[in-house]
């Protein structure tokens, strides 16, 4: 997103001020208790670390984590700007501000400032010195490690925190203007997170196939079923970026289906173009060649959804019944349930309506719904590449 | 704030909703008879010892001549559909979460209950229950999200008590706004006509305006809408509202007689004789298959 140059200029200022009072002095180096941690977190067992660091008040981490006077070789930093980022997850606080600071600031497009709290902006930080490293010295694998680093992030701060129109945090989507504003609203978690490191990895990555999805994803207009849009004006250019950035991903890397369910749901939802049925179907054979049952659900359940919006009820069930096939998630359940009962088949809809909890009320966690994590970019592959991640520095 | 007047519903009874998974209805119809619940009260009070002969029903403007009626055994099924999202939390947490343990005061361990919480998510948090311990343990561990899943929630909350033996309700305690369903207005209420369980809705004491969705559905459901009140959660009501539906009755007919609409839609009117009370009642039912 761009700001303005006096909203830029304001913020600068504000960040200045809120950052300037009382700078402490240098820690001297790390506590014996964080390098424990830090090298379970690298050589033993990953998760009782992150699950300590996770507790450390803020105050502490600034004081007690860092990396030993003299070490700054890339694996560590790697570990390090991982481990953080591992702990802020964990507390469910990476990407907010920290505590004590203003409430609201117009950051954006430069990046985590002073302001955001200790593990995101330490990560962020690390990152940083790990592109530029990686730029001069033309290590891909600390690219890469990078780029991975921004897709998560980004990913984990679309979702979380408090409800915010998405108009505010992209108020360059004419095509959201008109819409009634539960459709725009509980879209976004930490907006000001996403703001700061958006641009950056559209700086940093703009050609990596990966990283255009990811944008993508970020701009997709979150209109998410076409009865929305009766009442609407819809322009041509709904969803243009976002196509664009699907389209460019899929150019570079024709693997990644999820690319072109989100542009084939873009093209239908917002346009009702007919392309969007072969391209879904398409994606759903792609997706359930290579087994991948979370792409393969959706794009199963949007042609379910196309076919319902063109009134063909009975190919609408069977490419439900097929979703629900592959994950018995609540929304696909309440889709094919509601067209069985729709369709007069109130029995079995009602049944199906009733299985979506499965063990839910004994207590057992309920199934990821793609249809709710669709709308936080790559949130649904957060710990498969937190997991790669770590492969990528532990035992380094 | 508003009493529970009535509730009364009319649904359709078939044999062949009973499945292998379902526990057998305890009213059990020809598959050519139509099911009514019904509750009546007098000034607030449940109503009680009427017969089948006190009652009046035209099925599309079509006296029924002949009713029958259903005697109930055993509990009652209640699903408890808490909202979570913004709105509840702005106006009126506190209220709620009390109205909601005021549902889970009121229920006879004969009763079985679930709680299903939504936000951009829905979750079923505890049931099948008939422990106010479990459901109260439930609701001591929700935590607030995202968005508002309503129609959704209630989507999923009546597919619970669907099927499920004896008199079924929903109880909704949500400030009604939608954000986020995968169902919309239009084809909710589609589905809700098909349905034949009550649902009853509590709103937040602070909130000024809006509640038409959840008008809508308690209208056509024939439930009723409690406004919680500011730092009291009016328990005796919320037990109301759940005493008058287990003093409810079930009528039965065969619609001979009846013309077959060409939506199949059948518009109901329920009424008393020559007794005094009010009747509340779905809106209709939908023919078999339809």
């Amino acid at each position: 997103m761009r700001v303005t140059f006096l909203a830029v200029a304001f913020s600068a200022a504000v960040v200045s001020l809120a950052a300037s009072p009382q700078k402490p002095a240098p820690p001297a180096g790390p506590s014996r208790a964080f390098l424990q941690l830090f090298d379970q977190y690298r050589r033993g067992s990953p998760a009782p670390a992150i699950g300590s660091f996770a507790r450390w008040t803020e105050d502490r981490v600034k004081a007690e984590a860092m990396l030993p006077p003299g070490v700054d070789d890339s694996a560590s930093l790697q570990a390090l700007a991982l481990f953080h980022t591992d702990a802020g997850i964990a507390n469910d606080r990476f990407g907010m501000f920290a505590a004590k600071s203003p409430n609201y600031l117009m950051l954006g497009g430069w990046g985590l400032e002073s302001v955001f709290e200790v593990h995101s902006l330490t990560a962020y930080r690390t990152v940083e010195t790990l592109i530029a490293r990686g730029k001069a010295t033309n290590d891909l694998d600390l690219l890469r490690f990078a780029q991975q680093w921004y897709i998560v992030a980004l990913s984990f701060c679309t979702r979380g925190g408090e409800p915010v129109k998405v108009e505010n945090l992209f108020p360059q989507k004419p095509t959201l203007a008109n819409l009634p504003a539960e459709e725009t609203t509980a879209a976004t978690g930490r907006p000001h997170c996403v703001l700061g490191l958006k641009d950056k990895a559209q700086h940093y990555f703009d050609d990596d196939p990966e990283v255009q999805l990811l944008l993508g994803s970020l701009v997709e207009p979150r209109v998410m079923r076409r009865s929305v849009l009766e009442n609407t004006k819809v322009e041509v250019t709904y969803g243009q970026e976002a196509r664009w950035y699907f389209k460019k991903a899929l150019e570079g890397d024709p693997s990644l289906i999820e690319a072109a369910v989100r542009r084939a749901r873009v093209l239908h939802i917002g346009l009702n173009y007919p392309e969007a049925q072969p391209m879904l179907e398409h994606a759903l054979a792609a997706a359930r060649a290579s087994d991948n049952t979370f792409i393969a659900h959706l794009a199963a359940f949007s042609l379910g959804q196309l076919h319902e919006d063109h009134d063909e009820m009975e190919t609408a069930i069977r490419y439900y019944r097929e979703a629900v096939s592959l994950i018995r998630a609540h929304t696909a359940s309440i889709a094919l349930g509601q067209a069985l009962i729709r369709t007069g088949q109130t029995t079995e809809g009602w049944l199906v309506g009733a299985r979506m909890f499965g063990r839910e009320g004994s207590g057992a966690a309920p199934i990821p719904d793609p249809f709710v994590l669709y709308r936080y970019a790559q949130y649904w592959q957060l710990d498969e590449r937190l997991s790669v991640l770590r492969d990528m520095v532990r035992g380094r | 704030m508003t009493r529970l007047p009535i509730v009364v519903t009319i649904v359709l009874v078939l044999v062949a909703t009973a499945t292998a998974q379902q526990t057998p209805p305890v009213f059990r119809g020809r598959t050519d008879r139509v099911r009514v619940d019904v509750t009546v009260t007098d000034r607030n009070r449940p109503v009680t010892g009427l017969k089948a002969e006190d009652f009046r029903i035209k099925d599309n403007g079509v006296e029924i001549p002949e009713l029958e009626l259903a005697t109930i055994t055993g509990g009652i099924s209640v699903a408890i559909a808490l909202d979570l999202g913004p709105g509840v939390q702005e106006w009126g947490w506190e209220e709620m979460q009390l109205a909601c343990d005021a549902v889970i005061e009121v229920l006879e361990p004969r009763n079985t209950a679930w709680l299903v919480t939504f936000s951009d998510e829905i979750g079923l948090k505890a049931g099948p229950v008939r422990s106010k311990l479990q459901l109260r343990r439930a609701l001591a561990n929700v935590s607030f999200g995202q968005g508002s899943a309503l129609w959704d929630a209630l989507f999923g909350s009546i597919s619970i008590v669907t099927g499920q033996p004896g008199r079924a309700m929903v109880v909704v305690l949500s400030d009604g706004r939608e954000r986020g369903s995968f169902l919309d207005r239009k084809r909710a209420l589609e589905v809700l006509q098909r349905s034949e369980v009550v649902v009853a809705a509590i709103r937040p004491p602070h909130q000024p305006i809006g509640f038409l969705v959840l008008q809508d559905v308690v209208k056509l459901t024939g439930g009723e809408i409690l406004q919680g009140k500011k730092g009291d959660p009016g328990r005796k009501i919320v037990a109301d509202l759940v005493e008058q539906f287990r003093l409810g009755y079930v009528l039965t007919y065969a619609p001979t007689g009846v013309p077959e609409p060409k939506d199949g839609w059948h518009e109901l009117e329920v009424s008393l004789k020559k007794k005094r009370g009010e009747v509340h009642a779905r809106k209709g039912y939908y023919t078999p298959g339809r």
